[in-house]
């Protein structure tokens, strides 16, 4: 595991990846930093500046994890993998700690600018705090997701492609309720199917949504930014983590065992 | 040391090996020979873990490469077809990394590593990336990679192929020395570089064996035949009787027709030397001949020599 995460993570400073990534990430809470010194002389919310930097997940994320396995399937270096005496457990989770070490330094923009906050007599508070915390959280979970996604195929844009699309429903999961709850409603009263009243529909059609939008992780942990612990969006976040690597590893041995 | 029995694989419906038995004896150099195609990569990424088998057992010094895979590959060293480098490493670093993955001891990892580098000739390199070495170093550094761990199996899929004969020349030295100590299966389709350094050949022709015997006995049989080529002024149908007419002569066969020149090949035991009556057969037909040389048995001869029953 420790080979295999240092190999990973000292690659992305040998290509360009963990640059860019480092200074793109830098770049935008640079500007959220600098506007909201701009705009509100007083006052400098950094909880609501890494927030800001969740969406960019949705970009970044299949940036760092594109490579960690179809560039090796690609290149043929994969055999070394499979022909070690190494197991692919250590190799899933020594790539995944490698991308998430690469997420974790992204965020010294943020610590820096904490330390400008706290020299110019600012507090750093607990929302600040379980803002990253929640961050860092998130961040696992779409790691393991674009780590799958790079699993599956040797073409680094296709496997970033579809990470993209995943981060974007995982995003969008609050609209995507909405829209298929009504859908839902829509259904039922035109077929009629159960002779439902239209109260039951209603609260039919919010079942669904609800149902749906339990499954949104960033409105999961958003309670962190606010500088709230809960303890369940963990435990969602990272067995959802370990369900993605688990997967991840399976369709690695796949190659090993099965018959075509 | 390696036994395989019944390897079987399919590619969805297209069978690349069909049904592969053969071992390999402790300190053996063992020549796997095939044409492109043939299933010898395949073949060989089975064995060492890197392919699954559709059906069929590979145990290498007792282990069983799916059952038990991290002990069977401890006695492994493999170089791909592909050599599996890392560009954006330099070669110490790359070995290196290979040693940490082998689970080499620390204490011992730097002088293994300074061994073999001396051993397969790329210490001058250490320090280079090998997205700039040349085709030869890159082979070589994946030969160093394969010997890392001292493993007691070396697997070696075509490790000349793309290299200047000089180097080619070198391999086969290094390959020859390496067997003092490790029990080797080189895969080539060069079958003079397989006669040259292995003690035993296995002949894999349309994902079968063909023939697996000591390279003595194969030579034998091999050489058992003759092959000339010829360039003759003639027409083919003209002297086509005649050359079959002498004793020995086993097949003529048409390979070119250009400006009146054709280019035949003629196949002959090789107990009799039917050169002389091949010269006196065509100087009685007033047929000039503008070029006579012997040549070696290729590949599909040696298939069809040894699968066609004997005489």
């Amino acid at each position: 595991m420790i080979a295999v995460f240092k190999r990973e993570f000292l690659s992305y400073f040998r290509t360009p990846v963990g640059w860019v990534a480092i200074c793109l990430l830098g770049a935008i809470s640079g500007y959220y930093f600098s506007g909201m010194l701009a705009y509100s002389m007083s006052y400098v919310n950094l909880a609501m500046e890494i927030n800001y930097l969740r969406t960019f997940f949705v970009i970044l994320i299949p940036i760092i994890t594109m490579r960690l396995f179809s560039e090796e399937k690609k290149n043929g270096t994969e055999v070394l993998l499979y022909t070690m005496p190494y197991s692919m457990k250590g190799v899933v989770i020594g790539k995944f700690l490698a991308a998430f070490a690469l997420q974790f330094m992204m965020l010294i923009s943020v610590f820096s600018h904490m330390i400008i906050t706290v020299i110019c007599d600012g507090t750093i508070n607990m929302a600040t705090w379980g803002s990253i915390f929640g961050y860092l959280v998130l961040a696992a979970l779409f790691i393991s997701v674009g780590m799958l996604t790079s699993a599956l195929t040797e073409n680094q844009i296709m496997s970033a492609v579809v990470c993209f699309v995943i981060i974007l429903i995982f995003e969008r999961m609050a609209s995507i309720a909405e829209s298929l709850s009504s859908i839902f409603k829509a259904f039922l009263k035109i077929t009629n199917l159960f002779g439902l009243s239209d109260a039951s529909i209603y609260n039919a059609g919010e079942a669904v949504r609800s149902g749906i939008s339990w499954l949104d992780p960033y409105s999961k942990t958003s309670c962190y930014t606010s500088g709230v612990f809960k303890v369940i969006p963990i435990i969602y976040c990272l067995s959802f983590t370990a369900l993605f690597m688990f997967i991840t590893y399976r369709v690695l041995e796949k190659k090993r065992w099965s018959p075509n | 040391m390696i036994e395989i029995s019944n390897l079987v694989k399919y590619y969805g419906d297209k069978r690349a090996v069909s049904g592969i038995s053969f071992t390999v004896n402790q300190g053996e150099i063992l020549g796997f020979l095939g044409p492109n195609g043939a299933g010898k990569s395949t073949t060989l990424n089975i064995i060492s873990g890197y392919l699954s088998a559709t059906s069929g057992k590979v145990t290498i010094n007792g282990y069983d490469i799916l059952e038990e895979p991290e002990l069977a590959k401890k006695n492994i060293g493999y170089l791909p077809e592909i050599p599996p480098l890392f560009t954006d490493m330099t070669v110490m670093e790359y070995l290196t990394y290979v040693s940490e993955l082998k689970q080499v001891p620390k204490t011992i990892r730097k002088k293994q590593i300074s061994d073999i580098m001396k051993m397969v000739h790329i210490g001058n390199v250490s320090g280079r990336l090998i997205h700039n070495l040349s085709k030869g170093f890159r082979q070589r550094v994946g030969i160093a990679q394969a010997l890392i761990g001292n493993p007691e199996v070396l697997i070696l899929d075509e490790p000349t192929v793309g290299l200047d004969p000089n180097q080619v020349i070198e391999m086969r030295k290094l390959i020859v020395s390496l067997s003092k100590n490790h029990t080797i299966i080189f895969s080539s389709h060069i079958l003079s570089e397989v006669q040259a350094i292995c003690d035993r050949i296995v002949i894999i022709h349309q994902g079968k064996i063909a023939a697996d015997s000591p390279t003595l006995e194969l030579t034998a049989q091999i050489e058992g035949r003759a092959h000339y080529l010829l360039t003759v002024e003639a027409s083919f149908n003209s002297i086509q009787m005649p050359l079959r007419a002498i004793p020995g002569v086993q097949n003529v066969a048409l390979l070119s027709e250009r400006n009146g020149l054709i280019q035949i090949e003629v196949i002959a035991d090789g107990d009799l030397d039917v050169r002389k009556s091949i010269f006196y057969t065509l100087a009685k037909a007033n047929t000039p001949i503008l070029e006579f040389r012997s040549a070696s048995a290729s590949l599909e001869d040696i298939f069809t020599s040894i699968t066609s029953p004997k005489k």
